[in-house]
């Protein structure tokens, strides 16, 4: 399965990579919104975003509610990654569609169990 | 430059709640555990790499995570899976700020329950040989100096 | 604003320490709120009176498990607290081995009770290939051991089933030569060999329930999970795991955990390598 990673920080992309590769899938890396718009259109089909709230230029939500109303990329669910950690900016992306929600700090645990829960439990053997 | 014994007499940055986030943030991010150790001038390093991000409230903070490429290589090397040999000083610079946004962000919720409401800038780097930040002489601050084997870290941060 | 009230954290605070034996306590409110909204989207409500709603209505069974694995994140090590490993090395393991050989056939139990992504039960099984190898021991092998690490995380057992761990997860606490030794590199993965892997029995379990159908165990690990608990719940545990322990057996909690309630059960042994509990004479 083909996965993406928005991220400014290349460190925070490199951990989301290592998770999603040991899970048995590929992950593409961006490090703007606006790039992970291009490599969405870009790429065959991706079937999960894990997105950084906090960016230079296009922010994560507005990268969110973006995609959401493009008929070719509004099921792919988006795992916000993010410092933002208010109870107001989850609902905030719950309201967007967001489908699952890591506050940094995270430790790659918890970050694999949300990639598995994703995924209905299911892992690449 | 202020000098080191007025650092930790003011009351009014709530330093602990920076410390306590640092603490956290670097255990889930690498697995290293810091320890807080009592901090005297002349043993503290040279710092290379200075990551730092403005607390914009009714009074602004400048939260600072200073350190240098032997302490940051392993933070980063165990927060990446990438051997120290292996990264380049980009990679340690972003891990650096990385650590500090991730700190200005569960300290600032921790504060918010106590009615302190900020704004956190995006965080940036400051890279050099022997770096150091020069703040008013009369400013407040509080500064921490936190360990972990070869891992030399200290906190500062500035009432603006 | 969605903030949580004063008035809603109360309610949720009781609701969680009845339902799930979680203590919530006040200083960390900020911290359970987040956790708690992200909750809300587990259970795909909008706001935290929905979430209420739902909880009190109980229309989800699995909501329970969903808290305990929201709020208890678990972060894992190989050969965390080394003082625990010491004293399986230079206690546990030399007694288990001299009374195995007098009962022969029989297995040596050992159980991880919050197992969370497998590096504490592994770490077990490369501890004792490794003093079998290195004290030349032949008559016994790592078959006369029986394995088996729960979690009421039904995604973390995925993991740990697997034995696929990613390059930042192994460099905590493993050197290079255990993880040449026990690993194969594939990929972007280290991958556990299936002689180690194979010999654990991963099963999902939450620590409310009863313990009595696990059978008898000489080593039980209990690191890093009673903190999340309330008095009460942690007690039950206490009282169960005391029921579960053979005579010789071994109960390890984390190095900073300290519950006086463990008294009434367990005794308590503090030795140069590290601290462990055995069952007291009156409490079997």
């Amino acid at each position: 399965m083909k996965m993406l990673t928005i991220d400014d920080s290349a460190v925070v992309r490199r951990i989301i990579a290592a998770a999603v590769v040991v899970l048995g899938h590929e992950c593409l890396e961006a490090e703007s919104a606006q790039d992970g718009l291009k490599l969405l259109e870009d790429s065959e089909k991706i079937e999960l975003i894990f997105l950084d709230w906090n960016m230079p230029g296009m922010n994560g939500l507005e990268f969110l509610k973006t995609i959401k109303k493009d008929d070719q990329f509004k099921h792919i669910p988006v795992v916000m990654v993010t410092t933002e950690n208010m109870p107001e900016s989850i609902i905030e992306a719950v309201k967007a569609g967001v489908s699952q929600y890591i506050t940094k700090p995270f430790s790659i645990e918890e970050l694999m169990k949300k990639i598995i829960e994703s995924l209905g439990g299911e892992v690449n053997q | 430059m202020i000098a080191e014994n007025e650092n930790t007499k003011y009351q009014v940055i709530p330093g602990q709640v920076f410390v306590a986030a640092l603490l956290e943030t670097v255990e889930r991010m690498s697995g290293f555990v810091l320890t807080e150790v009592k901090n005297d001038s002349e043993s503290e390093p040279d710092h290379e790499i200075i990551g730092a991000m403005v607390l914009q409230g009714e009074k602004a903070m400048l939260l600072c995570l200073e350190t240098n490429q032997q302490s940051a290589a392993p933070l980063v090397s165990f927060m990446t899976g990438i051997e120290t040999a292996a990264l380049d000083a980009e990679l340690l610079n972003d891990g650096i700020t990385e650590l500090i946004n991730m700190v200005g962000g569960s300290a600032r919720a921790h504060l918010e329950a106590s009615n302190y409401k900020f704004l956190l800038s995006v965080p940036f780097t400051l890279v050099g040989q022997s770096i150091k930040i020069l703040v008013k002489k009369r400013t407040d601050s509080f500064m921490a100096r936190l360990v972990c084997d070869q891992i030399d870290l200290s906190l500062r941060v500035y009432q603006l | 604003m969605v903030a949580l009230s004063q008035h809603e954290y109360q309610l949720f605070q009781r609701y969680i320490a009845e339902k799930c034996g979680i203590a919530l306590d006040d200083s960390k409110a900020y911290l359970v709120e987040s956790r708690l909204a992200k909750l809300l989207i587990d259970a795909k409500c909008e706001s935290f009176s929905d979430l209420y709603w739902l909880l009190e209505n109980n229309s989800d069974a699995n909501i329970e498990t969903r808290v305990i694995d929201a709020i208890t994140t678990n972060e894992t090590y190989w050969f965390r607290d080394p003082g625990s490993w010491q004293v399986v090395t230079n206690i546990w393991l030399p007694q288990q081995l001299a009374a195995i050989r007098a009962r022969p056939g029989e297995k040596i139990r050992v159980w991880s009770a919050a197992a969370s992504t497998g590096q504490e039960i592994y770490s077990l099984i490369i501890l004792i290939s490794e003093y079998l190898k290195n004290n030349q021991i032949t008559d016994l092998s790592l078959d006369d051991f029986d394995f088996l690490a729960t979690d009421i995380s039904s995604n973390v057992l995925t993991i740990a089933r697997r034995g696929h761990y990613d390059p930042i997860t192994i460099m905590r606490g493993l050197n290079a030569e255990l993880r040449e030794a026990y690993f194969n590199h594939e990929g972007g993965a280290w991958v556990l060999r299936d002689d180690y892997r194979k010999r654990v029995r991963f099963e999902q379990f939450n620590l409310q329930n009863s313990f009595l159908f696990l059978g008898k165990f000489d080593l039980v690990f209990c690191r890093n999970v009673l903190i999340y608990f309330t008095e009460a719940l942690r007690r039950d545990i206490f009282k169960k795991a005391a029921q579960v322990l053979k005579p010789e057996a071994f109960l390890i909690i984390g190095a900073a955990e300290i519950y006086y309630p463990m008294d009434d059960y367990f005794e308590k042994k503090i030795t140069s390598d590290g601290t462990y509990f055995t069952v007291k004479e009156a409490a079997k």
